[in-house]
Order: C-alpha cells, then structure tokens, then sequence
C-alpha cells in the first residue's frame, strides 16, 4: 500500500471517530481527486474509495440534505472506478453504494433534469445489470455450475441494486418512486419502460429462486430478504412475489461437487431458515394477508413456514452432525449436468453475439423459444400446410405429425420447462382455426392408418403358429409403430413373445398391511394440500346426489373411511375393524376438536346396521360407541360441556348400557355437575332415553348418599 | 496465516437480555482485542428472580450498576450463589446498561446471536428496517444455553467462530478473493469443531 494510501486510510479510520459528519466527505474527495489524478490507481486506492463512497451515503452524521449533491459530485468517477475495476471487493462496494444513492440521484435527475447525470446512471445500471449471473470481475472458471457460487459479494450486492431499482421504479407512496416524474419528462424519457422493466427485474429475482439448479445458499437468502424490502416498500407486488416464492423449492437443489455433504447440509437449513423468517416478517406486518386473493397464500406459506420449524427443530434435536451423507448428498447428474451446461453455453453464445449487455443472461427456455420462433416465422408465408402427404416418411412421431416440413423441425421442445410448454400449447390451441386444426389432424389420421395397415399386413407375414391367438392384441399393434431406441433390442428379445405372468394372490398378511396402507392413505388426505377439481353438476334429484361429488380434502377423507369401514369391507372384520381403529385413534388424539368426527362415523355404523337387521340390533355400534365413552368419560373436564352434550344428544341410539357410562361422571365429586347436566339435557330432549336415565338415578341414589338429594331433584322435576 | 485480529471487523454479540450469554461473549472478544458491541432482543431485561414465578424484570438502559444494587438489596446471599451479582459486576464493567437491539443503530460486520429466537428477531428487524443503508451484514447463529457453564464454552465458540472469520478476511484481502465465498464452507468447518452447537446463518443487509 502507498504511503498516500495508507494515510487516507488512517485518515478515514480517524474521521469515523471524530466528526465523521464533516471529515468523512473531505476524505472522500482527497480520494476520489487522487484516483481521478493517478495514471494507474492501485487497487487498495480503488476500494478505499469504493468503501468512503458508500460510508459517506450511509453514515449518519452526514447530514442527508447534502448527501444527494455528494453522490452526484462524486457519481461519475465512482462510475469510472467500478468499469475499469477488476477486484471484487471494489466493484461489490461499489454497487451497494450506486443503490444506496440511486434513488436521491433519480429524485435529483427528475427536480433538475440532469441529463448528464442521468446518462451516467443508466450507464452505470446498464453495466451492473449485465454483469448479474456472471462471475464478474473473476474470471469464469472451467465448470461453469460452480461459477454459480462464485463472486457471491458482487451477486448479493447486485441483487440489492436490482431491489431498489424495482422500488424506485414502482409507482408507490414509500419513498421516491416514479410516480413523481412527469411523462413528458424531458431527461427521464420512457417513463412506462422503467415501469415494465421494474417488473421484469422483479421476475427475474422470482425465476432466479425457481430456476438456480445449484444451492447458492447466500444468494437465495440475499434474494429472500431483498423481496421483503420490496414487499414492505410496494406492498402492491406482494401477490407477485408470494407466488414466485411457492415455486422456490429449497429439496430441488442440487450440490455442488466440490462442496462437503455437512456444507450442503446447512445451506439447506440456512435457507430453509431464512423463508421462514420471510413468512413470519410477511405475516407480522401484515403484508401477507389472510383475506380475499391472499388468503391462499397466507395459509400454504403458514404452513411451509411452520413445517420449516418443524424441519428445523428436528435436525437440531437429533443433532447437526447426525445424518447418513448418502441421503443429505444430493449431486446433479452428469448427464443432466451436460444438458445444462450445453444449453448455457448456446445462451451466452447466443447473447454475445447479439451483444446485449443491457439484459440479463438469457433462460435456456427463452433461447429455444427464439429458435422456435425464428423457425416458424421462416415457415409463416405459406397458407396451408407444406407437407399434406397422407404417408408418414418413416414410423416415427415426428414423420407422423410434420405438416410444416418434410420430416421435423431439429427442434426439440421437450427441452422446454413444463410451465412454459403448458402456456405455449394452450396458448397454440386458443388461437388455431378450427377448421385448419382439423384439416390437420385429418392428415396425420391418415398417416396413423397408412401406418397401422402396414403394420399388421407385416406382422400377419411374419406370425407364427404359436402366436396366432396373441397378434391382435392391441399391445402387439402398438409396438410395431417403434421408437428408434427400440431397434437396439437383439433380435431374440425382439422375435421371443413376452407375456407377464399371472400376479400371485396376496397372502391374508398381505392384504392386512396393504389395507394399513390404504387407511394410512386416506388418513392423509386431509392434510394434502393438492386442489380438488371443481365440479359444478348439480343433480336433479336429491336423492341421486353423489355424497362425494364435491370433494373436499378436509371432510371428504372421513366420509370414505367411514364407508369403507362400516359396507366397504363389511365381509372382512378384521379389516373393519382397523379402519375403525384408525378413526377412533384419530378422535382420541384430539377429542376436543374433533367430536364431529365421531358423531358422523357412529351415525354411518348404525345406519348401517338398521338397514342390515331386521330387528334393529347393532351389536357394532354398540361396541363402538361404548368403547368412546370409556376412553372419553375418564379425561372429561367441567369444561367439555357442550362437546359431550352434543355427543350424547347426537348419537344415533343410547341403551341403558350406554347411559350407565355416566355414572362415573355423576360420582365424581369434582366433575359431578357435567354428568347431571348432560343427564338433564337428556331427559328434556331425548324421550326415548328418559326411563334409562330414571333407572341410572335411582340406583345411584342408593349407591351413594353424596348424590341423593341431586338425584331426587332431577326425579322430582321430570318424572 | 496470520493470527492477529483485524480491528477493521466490527462485531457484535446479540441474546435476549444482553446479561449473560451476550455479555460473556462480549467481554472474550474484547479481550482478544476486537471491535465489539452487544445487545438483547427481548422486550425487557428479565433475570431470575427469589421464586420462578416471580423474575425480576427491567427495562432496557437500566445500568447494570442499579440493577446489582437492586438485587443485592433483595437478598446478597441468593443472588451470589446463583452467580447474578458475579455476573452483573463483570457486565458494568464492560459498558452501561443492556440495550435493545431494535433500538441500536450501530452497523457491524457479523452479528453473533445466541439463540435461534434472537437470530429470527434480528433478521425479521433487518427486513424491517428496508435495507436503506446497503451495507451487507452476516448474521450468525449459535446455540447456547442461557446458564453460566454454557456462557462460558459458547464464548469460547464465537471467540473461535471471529478468529476463523478474521483471518480468512486478511487473507481474502491479500488475495482478492471474495471473502462472501468462503464464509459458508468455513462455518462447515467451524460446526464439525463445535457439533453441540447448532448453526444458522444469513447474509442480510442494513
């Protein structure tokens, strides 16, 4: 370091300790004046003056009136010092200070129409912009995946800057926002651009979450809390954000080869960590909202976010070093790793030679779309289709369904995401003529028949004796239309008749743990956070009405279950009965809760039953319902009243048997007044239980004296 | 590699009281010659109290000074068996009185929390303060347990945790290596050193 150097470091040092106020912009300008004087500026002179820059924008003893005419004073070399700048440190305290003036300078540009000052910061943007996803300023390593983890400083100061562009130039009350500038603005021109180009970089921090192959924990987590300034600063990009963050699927991530699993490991639970506190700091203040279109998300993202603890709280008990590395490592396969690094490759081949250094790096998705495009604009002049042959060129899918071609297009949308192949279909379908989509599908009909007559003229050729009874079968036909993969098979494989053998029956145990299984299943519909379809059929009648033509995940498991238990495998006890477990189970686990539940599988047994028997015994529903009350009687609180009054007047049947459970309830000393008043509610509502009940008093009035005189009270009143 | 701290990294140490864990944080990284503050994050200074329903509970900026005297005046003997005067003598003097960290305005390097709630309060209040100042700030998380032993290792811990971090910031100052690169492989490495204490991590900005 050179002795100027080293004093303007010392000097820097002293004026963060005494009056930073008034010396720490002295010491930039003696900075910045010996960078602006030096032929060849050392790199330590470079980011001393990259650090002052962003000390004097953020200190507090700077007075903030006089802080925007420093930044703009001092803009244009900063501007100067992070083009021509190669060390990380330099150009990453660079950017964080452009964001941290760049809305004063915007306020500036549009109260004083600096055109000068303007055309800098768009340069500056511009460059800043361009260089996100790159290594910039390292040099790009030889794997190109792990150059993802690379110049992270530079990266998290980036997406900083990209946050306060998107504030800035979202229209909003916070702040300075864009809504202050005039449109016809004589600097700042193009005012809706900024507007749209705002959302863009919001997408392109939403994609960049979804889309990142590799763990780039820091950046993830940079990226999470930079949209939470967004969300706090334009709440009006909440949705947008909300939605891009439930794509953001932390378990897809893979890791980087040259990182240890324990590393993998934590990024994954610091991630993890971060968009729980996102949620949290969503729902605190209120951004994320449990009302109208929000309400969905309000409710997954508690959800993550409490699953996240959970997650967390897990690991943290078994411990952080406790793990099989088999099942933590979770590297990206090579060949998929090839296709990634084939389409990155085309993308920046793509981009450089446009060179658009105003862009960011383009997706793999938008160059085969630009592919896809340029092909099908070449082929836009002709009205009809070009190839209307009746006759596919060969058997292949392609051949078949070509009609703007003689075989195919080389391209290959398969590479394309789900998402965007979805859109580009639908989006293909919507706006297709009728008639030309049949006309289409009328050629390719005929190049299906062509080729299956083919097919089964060629294999009544070459069947065998033995085989006669099996080449009709549609599987024989469909394999004869082959893939090319298929005509690698050895010609025995391909000329032997492959049937599968008949399964063998299931064992008794077989079936049991299979049944297991489906109860398990069912059980966990309720938790299944997947959308049922919608279903607007209304039946005419009633009493056709599908008790499931709605389904609902919350409600509809029970009414399966509840089925399955009490007709569906009514000939198997055994198997009854362990649905029935599984609902008891589930009732006991939360009685307080859930006494719905077991008033709705009760209702089912002994409907069940009644239609079964002609006497109108239900020896099932008695077991059941009585092995309840045992388990429930004994945890009955004073303060379960209305829960077990609702149960015992909403039970199909009560029996003496069943009225006798309360007995115990009635006795105890402490819980006495439930037991009476659930007795009462009885009496007065539920004739047909009353000489049951008057049976019970009596012989509890000579069983114990404690009750006597209550017992006597209710038998004076009501009998 | 060289062993001596950089006194250009400011760091601070965060739990919910700033009295104990905080505290003895605090006091084994000025020691060793750093730039250190340290703060709480409840919504009061709560210490135990004669019985466990009854805590003893101030606000934040009371000096420990009058807090000592306070407790001294409930009963000297208790307080010193339970090690709270030994405690709040040695935090008077390192500095006045707790503070809050949701009211502290100072910008650190690394902030060390102590516990997974105070690392959630302090990232949940960097997201509320809206980034304006866009100075990075790596917040670190390190478990230790709110009682006298646990202090003391869980000091020793961060004080490990600042040296690594120290040394690998001269050396990426020398070689120009992002120091934002290293940081996640060098907290592996300090958490196979330290397997008691679960870590959490995150890059945030003022």
């Amino acid at each position: 370091m050179s002795s100027e150097v080293l004093q303007l470091a010392q000097a820097r040092e002293l004026a963060m300790d005494n009056k930073p106020g008034e010396m720490l912009p002295k010491v930039l300008d003696t900075a910045m004046a010996l960078h602006r004087s030096s032929r060849s500026p050392s790199v330590e002179l470079g980011r001393l003056c990259a650090k002052l820059f962003l000390d004097v924008a953020s200190h507090e003893a700077v007075v903030s009136s006089e802080k925007p005419f420093l930044a703009s004073q001092h803009l244009g070399e900063l501007w100067k010092l992070c083009s021509s700048s190669t060390d990380h440190s330099t150009l990453r305290d660079g950017i964080l200070g452009l964001s941290r003036c760049y809305d004063w300078l915007f306020d500036l540009v549009a109260k004083t129409s600096n055109k000068e000052l303007w055309e800098t910061l768009c340069q500056f943007r511009s460059f800043v912009l361009s260089k996100w996803k790159t290594v910039y300023p390292l040099t790009p390593s030889e794997d190109s995946l792990q150059d993802h983890s690379r110049s992270l400083g530079v990266k998290l100061a980036t997406v900083k800057f990209i946050s306060t562009l998107v504030i800035v130039h979202t229209p909003g009350n916070s702040g300075i926002s864009i809504a202050s500038v005039p449109e016809n603005h004589p600097v700042i021109t193009g005012k809706s651009q900024l507007e749209s180009g705002a959302k863009k970089l919001l997408g392109f921090l939403l994609s960049y979450l979804s889309e990142e192959p590799m763990m780039v924990a820091s950046l993830f987590i940079g990226v999470l809390n930079c949209l939470a300034f967004v969300m706090k600063r334009r709440p009006q990009a909440t949705y947008h954000i909300l939605g891009g963050l439930l794509r953001f699927n932390v378990d897809m991530k893979y890791q980087q080869n040259a990182e240890s699993v324990l590393q993998y490991r934590l990024a994954k639970r610091f991630v993890e960590r971060c968009y729980k506190v996102f949620v949290q700091f969503g729902l605190k203040s209120q951004l994320i909202k449990n009302s109208g279109n929000m309400a969905q998300y309000h409710a997954k993202l508690s959800k993550i976010s409490q699953t996240l603890h959970i997650i967390g709280e897990e690991t943290k008990a078994k411990g952080i070093m406790n793990f099989d590395p088999k099942q933590v490592e979770r590297k990206m396969p090579s060949r998929e790793r090839a296709k990634y690094v084939t389409a990155l490759k085309a993308s920046n081949q793509n981009s450089s030679s446009r060179n658009n250094s105003t862009q960011p790096r383009m997706s793999p998705d938008m160059q085969l779309l630009t592919e896809l495009q340029k092909y099908t604009m070449s082929k836009n002049s002709s009205a009809g289709f070009f190839n209307t042959s009746p006759i596919a060129f060969d058997s292949t899918y392609a051949s078949v369904y070509s009609l703007m071609n003689s075989k195919h297009s080389e391209i290959d949308v398969s590479k394309l995401s789900p998402a965007v192949m979805a859109k580009l279909c639908t989006e293909c379908l919507y706006q297709t003529d009728t008639n030309k989509m049949i006309s289409g599908l009328s050629i390719v009909a005929s190049r299906y028949t062509d080729l299956m007559n083919k097919a089964s003229q060629a294999t009544d050729n070459k069947k065998r004796p033995l085989e006669a009874d099996t080449v009709q079968q549609p599987s024989k036909k469909r394999e004869v239309v082959k893939q090319p993969e298929d005509e690698e098979l050895s010609e025995d494989e391909d000329k032997q008749e492959f049937t599968l053998g008949a399964p063998a029956p299931m064992s008794e145990e077989e079936k049991k743990q299979h049944f297991i299984r489906i109860v398990g299943h069912i059980m966990a519909v309720k938790d299944s956070e997947e959308e049922p379809g919608a279903s607007n059929e209304v039946p005419v009648n009633m009493l056709h009405k599908v008790r499931l033509l709605d389904w609902n995940n919350k409600t509809s498991w029970l009414t399966l279950l509840t089925r399955l238990a009490s007709r569906g495998v009514s000939h198997n006890e055994e198997m009854s009965n362990t649905a029935r477990q599984a609902i008891y189970d589930y009732f006991i686990e939360d009685f307080g809760n859930r006494v719905a539940v077991v008033i709705e599988w009760l209702s089912e047994e002994w409907y069940y039953e009644s239609l079964n028997n002609e006497k109108g015994e239900t020896p099932v529903y008695d077991q059941w319902s009585l092995k309840i009350l045992d388990a429930l009687i004994p945890f009955l609180e004073v303060s379960h009243r209305r829960l077990f009054i609702r149960l015992v007047s909403e039970l199909p049947r009560l029996s003496q048997e069943h009225v006798d459970k309360i007995r115990s309830l009635c006795l105890d000393p402490l819980r006495g007044s439930l037991g009476f008043q659930s007795l009462k509610f009885m009496v007065m509502f539920r004739p047909p239980v009353k000489p049951h009940i008057a049976k019970l008093l009596t012989s509890m009035k000579e069983q114990d004296e404690s009750v006597r005189e209550q017992c006597e009270a209710v038998l004076a009143k009501f009998y | 590699m060289s062993n001596e701290p950089t006194k250009s990294l400011k760091f601070c140490t965060v739990c919910a009281s700033n009295n104990n864990r905080s505290m003895e944080s605090h006091r084994v990284l000025r020691e060793a010659g750093y730039d250190v503050s340290s703060y709480g994050t409840g919504s009061a200074v709560r210490l135990p109290g004669l019985s466990e329903d009854k805590p003893n509970v101030y606000a934040f900026g009371t000096p420990y000074n009058d807090i000592y005297n306070d407790l001294r005046s409930q009963s000297v003997e208790r307080y010193r068996s339970n090690g709270l005067l030994e405690m709040l003598d040695r935090n008077r003097k390192l500095k006045k009185a707790p503070e809050k960290w949701q009211e502290g305005f100072k910008v650190f390097d690394f902030v060390f929390t102590c516990e997974e709630r105070c690392f959630d309060a302090v990232c949940e209040d960097l997201m509320n303060r809206g980034g304006q100042l866009n100075k990075i700030v790596h917040v670190i998380n390190i478990n230790i347990r709110d009682d006298n032993e646990n202090a003391k290792i869980g000091s020793k811990a961060i004080l490990k945790l600042a040296d690594m971090l120290s040394q690998e910031t001269v050396r990426c100052e020398k070689t120009g290596e992002p120091l934002e690169d290293c940081i996640i492989s060098l907290l592996a490495q300090w958490q196979e050193m330290y397997p008691q204490l679960p870590l959490l991590y995150s890059p945030a900005y003022y």
